[in-house]
């Protein structure tokens, strides 16, 4: 059994903890990356997750600049835990992919059409790596609608950060970035953040599996 | 130039310039004296510390926010009679299409106003809602207070 941690022990996870939670971030990514090429038909790289713990506060500066102009979607995840995923995709690399999906050159990042299509993107993206999660811990999560708007990367992200702030002080944060092959300037970030009930939750089951 | 963080505040005398980034549904409250250039900028992210689990981090909460960045001012030789207050961000960075997010910008302008008119500190000027990200400085020379959007071009208050 896991003790109950407070939100300052979530700091002090050992070696076994973080490489668990690491290899639990990568299944999510690793089905959520097979949507990703399906749907725009081309390779697309990942860089195995880093974790970390931080600050709420101290979230924004994950994702780098602040004022980074980004299509940036948010899903939580739900169940008997509460979570968020974040899909920051910076400006160049958004009007790639909406290029690519809709298949057209002319695409406007503020038009509703265009967020729309990346809120679906999104999505899929957010539903794959849940469902992978799901699968891994035979439990049960559901995605809520995506959330997307084109604006400062910390201004889109602080809705977020605020509605995690009133559960807990620290998130586990996993940063992975993605690549698309041959499209050198198409990156982007999935951040997923988990509250603490969801940690114990995770770290249980997992001492129960080895 | 001060950077002021998520949660944080800070006081700056002129010619020292205060700085926040990308304020969502966050609120800046700048507060300033015009006779001693002395401000302070807060970047509040929640309304009320009532029901919060912890209170370690006053800047955190508009309601705490406010009375804490006073008694700072008031430190530095500032008399409360004399501030002024502006007020920037508390968008709704998801109102397109979709409900059923808290609307926490609105209710955390909605505290700063509260708290300001309990604490008799008259609001200038404001530029709140919307569903865009803005960037603030305050500039310690007069009190000026300089937007900056992506989407909505550049404004001064």
């Amino acid at each position: 059994m896991v003790d109950k941690m407070e939100n300052e022990e979530i700091l002090n996870l050992n070696e076994f903890q973080r490489d668990a939670l690491k290899e639990v971030a990568n299944i999510g990514m690793g089905n959520s990356i097979t949507s990703l090429s399906k749907l725009i038909n081309r390779q697309v790289n990942i860089h195995v997750p880093d974790l970390k713990i931080e600050k709420i506060e101290d979230v924004p500066e994950i994702v780098g600049s602040p004022e980074e102009p980004v299509v940036g979607t948010i899903v939580g995840l739900r169940g008997n835990f509460m979570g968020y995923i974040a899909i920051i995709i910076p400006e160049e690399s958004a009007e790639k992919i909406s290029q690519i999906v809709m298949d057209s050159d002319d695409v406007d990042l503020q038009s509703e059409m265009t967020l729309s299509m990346m809120g679906e993107v999104g999505q899929i993206l957010a539903g794959s790596y849940s469902s992978a999660i799901s699968d891994f811990f035979g439990i049960n999560t559901s995605i809520t609608i995506p959330y997307t708007n084109y604006d400062m990367v910390a201004a889109i992200m602080d809705n977020l950060l605020i509605e995690m702030s009133i559960e807990v002080d620290y998130a586990i944060v996993f940063d992975t970035e993605f690549t698309i092959k041959d499209e050198h300037k198409v990156k982007g970030s999935f951040l997923t953040m988990f509250d603490k009930s969801l940690l114990d939750d995770f770290l249980e089951r997992i001492n129960k599996m080895v | 130039m001060k950077l002021v963080k998520m949660a944080d505040f800070a006081v700056a005398k002129n010619p020292e310039n205060l700085k926040t980034m990308s304020l969502g549904s966050c609120v800046g409250i700048t507060l300033y004296d015009p006779s001693k250039k002395v401000g302070g900028l807060i970047h509040a992210m929640l309304p009320s510390s009532e029901n919060a689990r912890s209170t370690n981090n006053r800047a955190k909460f508009v309601d705490t926010s406010i009375p804490y960045l006073v008694d700072e001012l008031v430190k530095n030789g500032v008399a409360k009679r004399r501030l002024e207050a502006k007020l920037v961000g508390g968008a709704d960075m998801f109102s397109m299409g979709n409900s059923g997010t808290i609307n926490v910008g609105r209710n955390n302008v909605k505290k700063a106003k509260e708290v300001l008119s309990n604490l008799d500190i008259p609001l200038v000027a404001e530029e709140t809602g919307g569903n865009h990200g803005r960037t603030t400085t305050m500039d310690t020379s007069d009190g000026a207070v300089f937007i900056r959007s992506i989407k909505e071009g550049n404004s001064k208050i």
